[in-house]
């Protein structure tokens, strides 16, 4: 036997079953307590699930342009309307169509509002990476979220997106108490409780020239799933409007943009792109923005009304 | 499918319930060898046609070898064969390199400009690992040394055993193909001692070699926008990121072999404590320095002819060494380097007596650090000239370009949380090493019970899943060695 071609042997470890099935064991509860400590608290579907059964009346699905963009404490102030915002960052409309799918199971929303801001982003077809927290691993496990990991995730991503500890391992350097004891930050995020993310900054814009001329149909990806999202909306009786908040974007996006309004023309429901009707909300670009694309809080008061006000038909619900 | 990956777990899986299920030795080389196939398939499906070549020549070859009686034709026999073995590999490796350094050295002579002739071939997975492999077994059988294999299957299957097919140990057929000629069982201690294996080699790659690598590829990368102080850093993070890298594959193919009862070569036996080069060279790649040992140093001559003869049959061997690590003039120097060092040692050897104790021992085992550590740097290097601009920064010792080149680090990770973190789990694999020098190299598995067991293998587990470099967020690094 040469030098190097010692044979190893646990001398002194009695009951080798009894020790693999001690270390199986250990290995599964280290992960599921790293899994449960290192898991982002993304918030939004965290504090949807913590809704009462059908207690929201409108919902709306989107990207922070949904998030920052709409703030359902005034629709509730000012009309009565119970709104859910159920959002994520850069949540692309297949995982919009998952959330809805989600969001079934325990409300029955009369209104489904989607924004489409990312029906004009996302080339690859999927999810950014850094917005799977919040678009994905925060759902409750089922075959519905294992579907939306497939579809928002290249093949070689996948098993990473299953496991999540791959995604988000490296967070221990910011877990803070709340990642360890959940319940006793159960009352916090008194925005986000209804999955509002206000901005307070502000940047001044001119206000953009709307082209409605032009017009480019968004990927097939985003088509397909757009109208998987108004099927299942007539299917669960919910009336569906698809809107775009103000932006300061250029003309490609427009042209996007005027595609979904074909689409939603196909299939009959209403889309309403806010840079059209600025003049109705009294949107100033140079007082209500916070970026190109996310309005800060005064932006989001106006155009919540308007959807709270002129359209409140449409949303077809008051509390009175 | 790399070690560290799902695909690799689940293939492996597979592979261990069907091949213990098999009830016949035979059947269970035949699955084996498959599987062996399959997997070096998904590294290599185009270039599959080498390894297969490569078998049935030096299968072939041994064949011949071993029928034909006359001395003088079975020497032919087998030179023929090696030469078409290693051919290859010079086709497929060195090709490329040495027409672009002829074709230089005659456009400087003849002052003309004539184009290089390159081949542009894709250089089969883990070919210079199974040469060598095929070149053992010829020699052997040659010299008489081992039987010839006749079962076409066994011996593929020493070629290309899936754990050590990529980048190695280089397995002696004298060990190996031993081990395939008995039904193997199923043991639950084997399994216990491979996972233990497979864990402590997926530590040193995933938590400290790819940890380590973040701040190294910064720096030499882009050489140019560094201080000497900062480089000199990299150089020593470098030494210790191979080892843990090209030990941590090792650990990891030796733990997949015996979770299959097969025992495998130790290839590393703590070198940063060695306290001279020669005895560097007795404990890095060890499969390595021995096939160089047998194949190219003895043959030469050894120590057996004159002083200067042996000094040259070093300086020959570390330069064929630095070739067999890659097709570039940094590791040919590297190679050269590590001679010229171990000529200077054993001249100094013979010159000047040392007494032992134990700060000289320290002091050798610093030194021989700081040897291996700057020949790294011809290692590492992307080029001669940055080689050059490396050894040309040394003259220039600027504290605060230092510090300021430390903060800029901070935008890609390395902060000192990110020191921290490797110190204090690089210490962890000093530990291990300290008791493996000191109290010999299974001491501690051999003194370890059940709970201890249990209660390391999840500290282990635990870091790798935490601090390990893992996941889509990064680009998955391939081991060092798999290049070569």
């Amino acid at each position: 036997m040469p030098q190097h071609l010692f044979i190893i042997s646990f001398r002194q470890v009695r009951n080798m079953k009894k020790n693999v099935v001690c270390i199986v064991c250990s290995f599964v509860i280290l992960y599921l307590t790293a899994y449960y400590m290192l898991r982002p608290r993304s918030g939004f579907a965290e504090e949807f699930y913590k809704q009462e059964k059908n207690q929201v009346d409108v919902l709306f699905l989107g990207s922070s342009n949904a998030y920052s963009n709409i703030n359902p404490a005034i629709l509730w102030q000012n009309y009565g309307i119970s709104s859910f915002l159920l959002c994520g960052s850069g949540q692309p409309i297949w995982n919009s169509y998952y959330y809805l799918k989600e969001a079934y199971k325990t409300q029955k929303p009369e209104l489904v509002v989607l924004e489409v801001f990312t029906m004009a982003a996302n080339p690859t077809g999927y999810d950014e990476l850094s917005n799977l927290p919040s678009n994905i691993l925060s759902l409750k496990w089922s075959k519905d979220k294992i579907e939306a990991m497939k579809v928002s995730t290249n093949k070689n991503d996948f098993s990473d997106i299953l496991l999540g500890l791959p995604i988000f391992h490296n967070r221990w350097s910011e877990v803070f108490e709340g990642d360890i004891y959940p319940w006793k930050y159960d009352e916090c995020n008194g925005a986000m409780e209804k999955g509002y993310y206000p901005v307070f900054r502000f940047d001044s814009f001119v206000q953009p020239e709307y082209n409605s001329e032009i017009i480019q149909m968004p990927q097939s990806k985003h088509t397909e799933y757009l109208e998987r999202i108004i099927e299942l909306a007539e299917k669960n009786g919910s009336q569906i409007l698809l809107i775009k908040t103000p932006y300061v974007l250029d003309e490609s996006y427009d042209a996007i943009y005027n595609g979904v309004a074909e689409i939603a023309q196909e299939n009959e429901v209403t889309f309403i792109n806010m840079n059209e009707y600025t003049e109705k909300i009294g949107f100033d670009f140079s007082a209500c923005m916070a970026d190109t694309v996310h309005l800060n809080n005064v932006g989001a008061e106006l155009v919540t009304n308007f959807l709270g006000g002129d359209y409140s038909n449409r949303l077809c619900y008051s509390r009175s | 499918m790399l070690f560290n990956s799902y695909q690799y777990f689940i293939f492996l899986t597979l592979v261990v319930i069907i091949y213990y299920s098999i009830p016949n030795y035979k059947v269970q080389n035949i699955f084996l060898l498959l599987s062996s196939y399959f997997f070096y398939l998904s590294w290599n499906e185009d270039l599959f046609y080498v390894i297969i070549g490569i078998t049935l020549i030096s299968y072939l070859g041994a064949v011949l070898i071993s029928y034909v009686r006359q001395e003088c034709r079975k020497k032919i026999i087998c030179i023929f064969t090696v030469i078409v073995s290693l051919g290859v590999l010079f086709v497929f490796k060195y090709f490329d390199f040495f027409s672009q350094s002829a074709t230089i050295v005659y456009n400087f002579f003849a002052k003309k400009k004539i184009q290089t002739f390159k081949l542009n071939l894709l250089l089969p997975i883990g070919l210079s690992y199974y040469t060598f492999q095929a070149v053992a077994y010829l020699v052997g059988v040659y010299r008489a040394k081992i039987k010839v294999e006749k079962n076409i299957v066994d011996y593929a299957l020493y070629i290309s055993f899936f754990p050590h097919l990529i980048a190695g140990p280089i397995e002696r057929p004298v060990t190996f193909l031993p081990q395939i000629k008995y039904r193997h069982k199923f043991s639950t201690e084997n399994l216990l001692i491979g996972l233990y294996l497979f864990l402590w080699g997926m530590f040193k790659k995933l938590v400290i070699a790819d940890r380590l690598a973040i701040y190294i590829n910064e720096v030499y990368d882009n050489v140019t926008n560094y201080s000497a102080l900062t480089i000199i850093c990299a150089t020593v993070a470098f030494s210790l990121q191979i080892y843990c890298d090209f030990s941590g594959y090792s650990e990891m193919a030796r733990g997949t072999a015996k979770i299959l009862d097969f025992n495998l070569i130790d290839n590393f036996e703590t070198p940063y404590f060695a306290t001279s080069i020669k005895e560097f060279w007795h404990r890095w790649h060890i499969s390595l320095s021995q096939w160089f040992r047998d194949y190219i140093y003895i043959p030469l001559g050894g120590n057996r002819k004159s002083a200067a003869r042996t000094r040259i049959n070093v300086i020959v061997t570390f330069l064929v060494s630095g070739l067999w690590h890659g097709a570039s003039w940094t590791y040919i120097i590297w190679g050269c380097v590590h001679g010229i060092f171990q000529v200077i040692e054993s001249f100094i050897e013979g010159k000047v007596k040392i007494e032992n104790g134990k700060g000289v021992e320290f002091a050798k085992g610093v030194i021989t650090f700081s040897l291996v550590t700057f020949a790294w740097i011809f290692f590492r290097a992307n080029s001669l000239q940055d080689v050059i601009y490396i050894l040309h920064s040394f003259g220039n010792w600027n504290v605060a370009n230092f510090i300021a080149e430390q903060h800029k680090m901070i935008d890609i990770g390395v902060d000192a949380q990110y020191w921290l973190i490797i110190i204090i789990l690089y210490l962890i694999v000093v530990i291990n090493d300290i008791i493996r020098k000191r109290m010999g190299t299974y001491w501690f598995l051999n003194r370890i019970n059940g709970c201890g067991l249990v209660f390391f293998m999840s500290f282990i587990y635990i870091c790798i899943i935490l601090f390990g470099i893992y996941g889509p967020m990064f680009n998955a690094s391939a081991f060092i060695y798999y290049k070569f």
